[in-house]
């Protein structure tokens, strides 16, 4: 988008403040996105290995925090897998939900932020900006997902870990909140690419999420749903596609898969 | 005040208010100190440590991210209701007994809401950018989250801080007048400042008394307006048990209850350190009673319904944190509260 040109131009009638500002802030800039990134979870592939809250670590410069700190509760983990037992011993079965930030489109994370340090970007992207967020953990709270980490401490890694952080994604500081971006770094550098290569939108599988990549599974699959011909949007047609806690009317941006069986009681 | 105070002369009043004013015993050092003690050592040098480490030092962790600063907050807020508010209603309605303990009453809004923005600060992850919560011009363009319940309560606390003082201000200044005439020396000085060259004519009465009367009338509907916003904080969220419509009346009672017990304890403390026997006497003590009693039927009844109100939705998540509120970790808790602030018959 560029930016508004100087007005009173030669030959130019003077534009008002109005029209100046609405080439800032295309008309449809909040009821519709560029992209709408979207995240398929199939839970009857997913074997719970983990992997993706290693990738997700690696990838998103999460701290670790100690053993300590994690059994107090501040451990960071932007994708973690949940485990249901279900029945009893010895007819027992063990279930798997990797919960991330939905990037629900009605997000009561982004209502409640006094200083809008969470929002909706143009990309249907639920983003925390960093520098903005004064710490509040109001959106913590408001999460039904609880999804949201919080940096209690500042963090440190020992030599030489902190060799391996990922220069692409800021390093938080104690008093921020933070959560799953989708690995907005990547979806940028797809972006860019993409307009290198002649302004063209970022075609389906040309980038996926640390998590995605790190599934061995397969169980997760991840694209713009606005793409009819995108693999995520055939996969999310599927009859056993279902969002965690519709009922709140959030409007997550990620579906689950799940196939369900009668109860056997 | 008729009663007891028909013996009172107008210069008996001033004589027993400027000396509380003056006169410092050792009890008034002792106290001092003790205050400013407590304050090192309970608010500054926890504040610094937690400054240093990060909000870890308040034992806060996921999903329990909001802990005693919130507790503290809503404390705080809610003694602050009583104060202004009361004096308002009791002006308004031209109750004369009023007059012993309303001072004592609005500056004790003062102060709480003071230390209740004070919790706030402490709370935040990063309060050195505080101010980012206000909405002020700047080149970025970067406003509040208008949208936010937040938002909306540093706009009410604000406001309600702002009338408050302005309230307890305009009602002072015939007094800051009559201690500027009795006393001497800087103290002389400030009161003359304070008191805007206040000389006590009929019109001067005349018109403090139609500009005191609206600030009561206006500051009435903000009083309640600044607790049930305060509410919102919880019952905006969709987290069960907070996300009840009960909520706004319920803390605006809360508040004026909690609110009302301050004042007693304060008018006690009064009168019994500073000598106001005369002044506050056992009529205060039985109206506040009498309002204390009204407002624990009516606190009780809220939280009776609030109960029901979780357990008639018939959702799993209200029903689990009814569960817990009653039978779980913190129930001894909630029981004490209810067993010393509910009205048994």
């Amino acid at each position: 988008m560029s930016p508004p040109e100087d007005a009173g131009k030669p030959g130019e009638p003077e534009r008002g403040l109005r029209e100046k500002w609405q080439e800032y802030r295309r008309p449809g800039y909040y009821d519709e996105f560029d992209y709408a990134w979207t995240m398929t979870i199939d839970l009857d592939r997913c074997i719970g290995c983990e992997a993706c809250m290693v990738a997700c670590k690696a990838e998103n410069n999460l701290a670790i925090v100690g053993e300590k700190a994690f059994a107090q509760g501040r451990e960071m983990q932007w994708i973690r897998v949940e485990r249901y037992w279900e029945g009893e011993y010895p007819d027992v079965k063990l279930r798997f939900i990797p919960m991330l930030c939905q990037h629900c489109e009605a997000a009561p994370c982004e209502t409640v932020c006094p200083v809008t340090a969470t929002y909706h970007n143009q990309d249907g992207l639920n983003v925390q900006v960093y520098n903005r967020c004064i710490g509040t953990r109001s959106c913590a709270v408001y999460c039904p997902y609880e999804v949201r980490y919080f940096n209690y401490n500042d963090h440190r890694w020992d030599s030489p870990l902190e060799q391996q952080l990922n220069p692409d994604v800021t390093v938080r500081e104690k008093g921020v909140m933070e959560k799953c971006t989708f690995c907005i770094q990547r979806i940028r550098l797809a972006k860019d690419l993409a307009k290198d290569d002649g302004r063209r939108r970022v075609r389906d599988g040309e980038m996926v999420p640390a998590c995605v990549q790190a599934c061995p599974a397969e169980a997760m699959v991840f694209g713009d749903r606005k793409d009819p011909a995108s693999r995520v949007a055939a996969v999310m047609g599927d009859a056993r596609a279902y969002r965690v806690l519709d009922d709140l009317n959030t409007r997550p941006s990620v579906i689950y898969l799940k196939k369900v069986v009668a109860d056997a009681r | 005040m008729r009663a007891e105070g028909a013996e009172l002369t107008y210069a008996d009043v001033n004589r027993d208010v400027v000396r509380s004013l003056v006169e410092t015993g050792p009890k008034y050092y002792i106290t001092l100190g003790c205050a400013v003690g407590l304050t090192l050592l309970c608010f500054f040098f926890p504040w610094f440590y937690q400054l240093q480490l990060g909000i870890a030092a308040a034992g806060m962790n996921h999903p329990q991210v909001w802990g005693t600063y919130e507790a503290g907050f809503i404390f705080w807020i809610g003694l602050s209701h009583s104060g202004t508010l009361l004096s308002c209603v009791l002006h308004i309605t031209r109750s004369s007994w009023r007059k012993a303990m309303y001072r004592s009453a609005e500056a004790m809004t003062l102060f709480s809401l003071m230390v209740a923005v004070t919790m706030v600060m402490v709370h935040l992850g990063r309060p050195w950018f505080i101010h980012w919560a206000f909405p002020y011009p700047n080149q970025m363009e970067l406003w509040p989250n208008f949208r936010s319940p937040l938002l909306f309560d540093v706009t009410a606390i604000a406001t309600y801080l702002t009338g408050s003082s302005v309230f307890i201000y305009m009602g002072s200044i015939p007094d800051f007048a009559a201690v500027r005439d009795r006393t001497s020396g800087w103290r002389h000085n400030m009161y003359t400042l304070l008191s805007l060259g206040w000389r006590g004519t009929d019109t001067e009465w005349h018109r403090l008394g139609w500009a005191y009367t609206l600030l009561a009338v206006l500051i009435i509907p903000l009083a309640v307006s600044v607790h049930s916003i305060v509410s919102w904080d919880w019952a905006s969220s969709i987290v069960p048990a907070l996300h009840q419509t009960i909520f706004a009346p319920y803390f605006v009672v809360g508040a004026i209850y909690s609110g009302t017990a301050g004042i007693v304890t304060v008018m006690f403390l009064l009168r019994k350190y500073m000598g106001f026997e005369r002044y506050i006497t056992e009529l205060h003590f039985d109206n506040l009673g009498r309002l204390l009693l009204a407002l624990s039927l009516l606190w009780t009844y809220i939280n009776v319904l609030e109960l029901f109100t979780g357990w008639y939705s018939g959702a799993s998540g209200e029903i689990e944190a009814l569960r817990y509120k009653l039978f779980g970790y913190y129930a001894p808790l909630y029981w004490e509260m209810i067993l010393f602030c509910s009205h048994r018959c």
